[in-house]
């Protein structure tokens, strides 16, 4: 909301710089965000207003005849809106427009032009705030500006902005007299005296002339508890004069024509919204309910919108005319040819107003203040304020309004002076509470060690007891409250276990040289459809995405990890190890989300170097990591081969853990490579994490180990080229000692001189017991039987050198 | 025969100068092996006069002690040389770089965490996490802010179902909290939240809150900020200070927005303070008693506060990071950067 300081300072006095008021404002919790100065950057442009206007033959041109005060001048213009008697603003010869070009006495043709006639964009005016005449060729002023006057003198366009951002507490502060209200505060507060709001109010009276027939009825009196409607006969709309103008360029409301206006002015000025319809539309009498499914009312922005019960509408007996408190209606809308109006000015509560508003979608300047609270007795004066304008500028005939009330009285708060001396934390004096309320014109009676507030009507944020204790912080200042730790019980304070376990596996996983990445959980059904993710029925979608990039939650980890890898090896970043550990979502009837773990490896451990050490990634690289954190955990993990759309065939596996599976590894096939354009190998694993947890014991419990020296036995072994290793440890494992300690693979070995089809898996076997010195004999023994079983399980030999 | 000796004494000071090892294992034979020089004087022996013969027996050995002496001296002083001359061979250049094998880190967003999870348990705040999917009850309604409500609007949310939604705050944490545990309530509620922002430097669809909740009889409003002033101390440094302003929040009352004396210029005014000297860092305050009458706890009985800072925007201040966006792009030249 921009607020003018020229329009704040012509209702309350004031000598703060814009910069201080706004620190004085942001003190009181109005958020002031910045401050704007507009000033005019022409120089003697003035007002002119059109004798005569007359058409140059076999030209586009017109030749006007324009008195500029002491003298008339003849100016040859291209400008067809023009009419004799309309108010212009006029570029004399040696004036300056916006571009800064001087204006010169110009010949058109043998016609002398003394000077230029000019539109918005040549006083650098803002589009937003004109009304859709004024920004269409000359700029036409009201009717009543007077001629010879400098056009700055006449537009307030040299002014300061407070560009304030208020909270949906501060409903006060939603007009001009609310801010100016806030300064009275300030002042109040800073010459330690009562605030005098009445200074901000104007006398009110209003000459009438027979009474408003049109009967009102208000179904839900809960919903609508004010409304008055004043008809207003013989109204003369047309542009609004001079004065009012003025107002309307320094609140930043675009002019429509003088009844409108004026409805637009009490709403921003006093924060009261009106609403004028034209009164010879209205058929019978003015009914205030709930709309019905299937009615619909084209709205003032000729949108035609379907109503239910969740709005409450303004009907007449042909249906809807208006949208209570948020919009009103095309049909019975005032224009330049209503003669009656009917001007409502009502309170609509704030929760039946943002229903319907969000209902509709839409947000008004009428809907903005009555969501947020309105004063509720201020109605009948914004009429009777409004009526007088309608007299001023339509020259209409007011009579009685027909009003209903049905307003609850308001109840002062009471304040226990305990209560907030419990909250705050320190004392609160009596002497200081009368203060407080004085500065911000509270009524108040004291009862013993209580106090008893009325607050003014528009404060509609003082509703109970803790309320007021906030006015006591925000009177004696936010920042003028001491600091105190906290007193209480040392209970040892703790993460939760699951946090602990998570905390625990990401510094593991750094240990084992991964980075880690955090990315973000909404994703793109195009990014799963590229690493072929299929279970759309458990993938949840938002209803209201912010863009079809992040329309899903991610059901996995990989999409949104590919797009870091992709966006790294764009940064040439080629070495990439990198895991996170993050939330995934799908849906089981219930909306679910567990944590899982993915791994990511693209390129080397080491970058390249002169002694030609290289370490790259693969695919078992991987998995021996995978290992290394099962073994961390102590998790009974075991891998079988696997197809995944995304991976290649006969480079993925399952990772089961006992009967279930709990995740997967593998190499990224080319088909997803290439579609993201990369060309390196990738090598992919995830694995559920809550899963890992629920196996994990968590407690790690000391094992005896060997003080003798071992026993080590290398023996190879020949198998059918196609047998899996994890077959031949099995088969080794099965009939092993327990006093094998390791079991290593040291060399794989296919070709000459082994038979075709056969391959040489040497293993580096070490036996060792805690109770004695081993010997090549108590090893031989084993050898013999598993000899013996490699024959029958795997169909191997062990080879003899 | 004196003379012989004499002879080979000369001949061997003569021929042991400069030799290699290899040629001084030679000598050794040639003088002493079984044919050697020294030997053969003992074949002469036999033609020395009886008396004599122990006199030249003595000078015989004399003779062969000086040699084996000189040898082996000269052995050591060779081998010396050859090591040091293999040493030399295996000379590496120390200033060539190291050989490294990448290691890896916690992403800068968790050590961050981690470090304000430490400051807040040291304080004996107890750590709780909670669902990132939640009722609106949780969410909202239990935090004194109904349907329709304005305070919503601050909030723009994304939306599951009609009653579910992405928590655009850990509050509903807190809530479950006070539903299932009785004061004296100390905890910070950690996590990641979702707001419908576009994404820009400042703002992102994604971020991570931390909110402390202190609940017990005698919690007021100087504990919050004296609780906070310790933080932002322990976070940013000794010298921060905090300051409140006005603000309002549906489940605190009185509200404030907590900012911290500007890290980058000490509060003297700069561009990223905007020239005020503060940077906000969140909303605080006192615990609404309609918040707690939602959980069936007695606000007159118990009272506390609130506050809720945001993650990143710690580690943005704290590490002067000026795009909430590189937390998560990853690229490694970000995330290397803070080694963790």
């Amino acid at each position: 909301m921009l607020t003018s300081i020229k329009m704040l300072k012509s209702i309350i006095q004031f000598d703060y710089t814009p910069e201080e008021l706004g620190e004085k404002l942001s003190m009181m919790g109005l958020e002031v965000e910045g401050i704007t100065k507009v000033r005019h950057r022409f120089d003697g442009i003035i007002t002119g207003k059109v004798k005569t206007i007359h058409h140059i033959t076999d030209t586009k041109l017109n030749k006007a005849i324009i008195n500029v005060g002491n003298e008339n001048v003849q100016i040859i213009t291209a400008a067809s809106n023009l009419k004799s008697g309309d108010v212009i603003p006029v570029a004399l010869p040696h004036s300056k427009v916006l571009s800064g070009a001087d204006i010169l006495k110009k010949d058109f043709k043998g016609i002398a032009s003394s000077g230029m006639l000019c539109s918005y964009s040549e006083l650098g005016l803002d589009p937003e705030i004109l009304s859709g005449e004024e920004k269409e060729g000359i700029l036409i002023l009201p009717a009543d500006t007077p001629v010879g006057e400098k056009i700055e003198d006449i537009l307030p366009i040299d002014d300061d902005y407070l560009e304030l951002s208020l909270l949906p507490d501060r409903a006060d502060a939603f007009c001009l007299r609310g801010v100016a209200r806030w300064i009275e505060i300030i002042k109040a507060k800073e010459e330690d005296r009562w605030a005098n709001f009445s200074q901000l109010e104007e006398a009110v009276s209003l000459k009438m002339e027979g009474v408003t027939n049109i009967p009102i009825i208000i179904e839900n009196k809960e919903l609508c508890p004010f409304y008055s409607g004043r008809f207003i006969k013989d109204v003369t709309i047309t542009a609004s004069l001079l004065s009012l103008r003025q107002k309307l360029f320094m609140l930043r409301m675009r002019p429509i024509n003088s009844v409108v206006d004026i409805t637009n002015f009490v709403l921003s000025f006093y924060g009261q919204p009106l609403h004028a319809f034209d009164a010879d539309i209205i058929k019978g009498k003015i009914c205030i309910r709930p709309g019905k499914k299937g009615e619909k009312i084209q709205t003032l922005d000729e949108i035609e919108r379907n109503l239910s019960n969740a709005n409450l509408v303004i009907a007449d007996e042909s249906g809807p005319i208006a949208i209570a408190g948020v919009i009103g209606g095309f049909k019975t809308a005032v224009t330049e040819k209503t003669k009656n109006v009917l001007l409502e000015s009502a309170y609509f509560s704030p929760r039946c107003v943002a229903r319907s508003a969000r209902n509709l979608g839409i947000v008004t300047d009428a809907s903005a203040i009555f969501e947020r609270g309105a004063d509720p007795l201020f109605p009948s004066k914004a009429s009777i304020i409004a009526a007088n304008l309608i007299v001023k500028e339509a020259y209409g005939i007011p009579a009685k309004d027909n009003v209903v009330s049905y307003l609850p009285p308001k109840n002062p708060v009471n304040l226990r002076i305990a209560r907030a001396e419990k909250i705050l934390g320190e004392k609160v004096e009596k002497k200081s509470l009368r203060k407080y309320f004085n500065f911000e014109g509270f009524d108040f009676v004291e009862k013993e060690d209580q106090f008893i507030v009325s607050a003014p009507s528009f404060r509609v944020d003082i509703k109970e007891e803790v309320d007021l204790i906030e006015e006591i912080v925000r009177m004696k200042g936010y920042n003028e409250f001491g600091e105190a730790l906290i007193v209480g019980e040392l209970k040892g304070a703790k993460r939760t276990e699951y946090e602990n376990f998570i905390w625990d596996l990401k510094e593991k996983l750094v240990k084992l040289g991964l980075d880690e990445i955090q990315t973000i959980s909404l994703v793109s059904e195009s990014s799963l459809d590229l690493v072929g993710y299929t279970d759309k029925k458990k993938l949840i979608k938002l209803l209201n995405p912010l863009s079809i990039d992040m329309a899903f939650m991610r059901p996995l980890l990989l999409p949104t990890t590919l797009s870091v890898l992709e966006r790294n090896k764009k940064s040439e970043n080629i070495n990439v190890s990198i895991f996170e550990v993050g939330k995934v979502f799908y849906k089981e009837k219930l909306f679910k989300e567990t944590d899982e773990l993915g791994i990511l490896l693209s390129g080397a451990r080491t970058s390249k170097n002169y002694l030609g050490v290289h370490f790259p990634y693969s695919l078992l690289y991987l998995k021996g990591l995978f290992e290394e954190l099962f073994l961390y955990y102590d998790v009974p993990v075991t891998f079988a081969a696997e197809k995944f759309s995304f991976m290649h065939p006969y480079q993925s596996a399952g990772i089961y853990l006992k009967e279930e599976k709990i995740g997967y590894l593998g190499t990224i096939s080319m088909a997803v490579l290439n579609k993201l354009g990369l060309t390196d190998e990738v090598f992919y694993g995830a694995i559920n994490v809550e899963k890992l947890l629920e196996y994990y014991g968590g407690k790690i419990n000391f094992e005896t180990f060997s003080l003798y020296p071992s026993v080590k036995r290398d023996i190879a072994i020949i198998v059918d080229e196609d047998t899996a290793e994890k077959d031949v440890r099995n088969a080794i494992l099965s009939v092993a000692p327990h006093e094998l300690q390791k079991i290593i693979l040291f060399d794989i070995y296919k070709g000459s001189p082994l038979p075709p089809g056969k391959k040489n898996l040497a293993y580096s076997l070490e036996f060792s017991s805690v109770d004695k010195t081993l010997k090549g004999e108590d090893i031989n023994k084993f050898i013999e039987i598993l000899e013996k079983t490699l024959q029958e399980k795997v169909n191997g030999k062990i080879r003899k050198e | 025969m004196e003379d012989k000796i004499k002879q080979i004494k000369e001949e061997f000071k003569e021929k042991i100068k400069n030799k290699s090892l290899k040629e001084l294992k030679e000598l050794e034979i040639y003088f002493l092996g079984r044919k050697g020089k020294v030997s053969i004087l003992f074949q002469f022996f036999k033609t020395v006069p009886k008396e004599r013969r122990k006199h030249f027996g003595a000078k015989i050995n004399e003779l062969k002690s000086f040699i084996e002496n000189g040898i082996s001296a000269e052995i050591q002083r060779a081998e010396s040389i050859e090591v040091n001359r293999k040493l030399e061979e295996e000379k590496i250049d120390v200033t060539l770089p190291g050989i490294k094998l990448y290691t890896g880190g916690l992403h800068i967003l968790s050590q961050t965490i981690s470090h304000a999870e430490d400051i807040f348990l040291s304080m004996g705040f107890d750590v709780m996490i909670g669902p990132e999917i939640e009722e609106d009850y949780y969410n909202f309604e239990a935090l004194n802010i109904p349907e329709f409500h304005p305070a919503r609007a601050m909030q723009d949310t994304f939306y599951l179902s009609k009653k579910i939604l992405l928590r655009t705050q850990t509050s509903p944490i807190q809530v479950r909290i006070m539903e299932k545990y009785k004061p004296p309530i100390r905890i910070i509620a950690m996590g990641r939240c979702y707001r419908k922002d576009a994404p820009d430097s400042s703002h992102f669809p994604v971020f991570h809150q931390i909110e402390g909740l202190v609940i017990d009889k005698k919690v007021t409003f100087a504990n919050l900020k004296g609780t906070l002033s310790l933080f932002a101390k322990r976070m940013f440094g000794e010298e921060v200070k905090v300051r409140f302003t006005p603000s309002y929040f549906p489940f605190v009352e009185p509200g404030a927005e907590t900012s911290i004396s500007c890290v980058i210029c000490g509060g003297k005014g700069c561009s990223v303070c905007k020239n005020t000297g503060w940077l906000e860092m969140g909303g605080s305050g006192m615990v609404h008693p309609n918040v707690l009458k939602n959980v069936g706890i007695d606000p007159e009985i118990y009272q506390g506060f609130a506050f809720g800072w945001g993650m990143e925007r710690i580690a943005m201040v704290k590490h002067k990071i000026p795009d909430i966006r590189m937390f998560y792009q990853n690229d490694l030249r970000f995330l290397k950067q803070f080694k963790g």
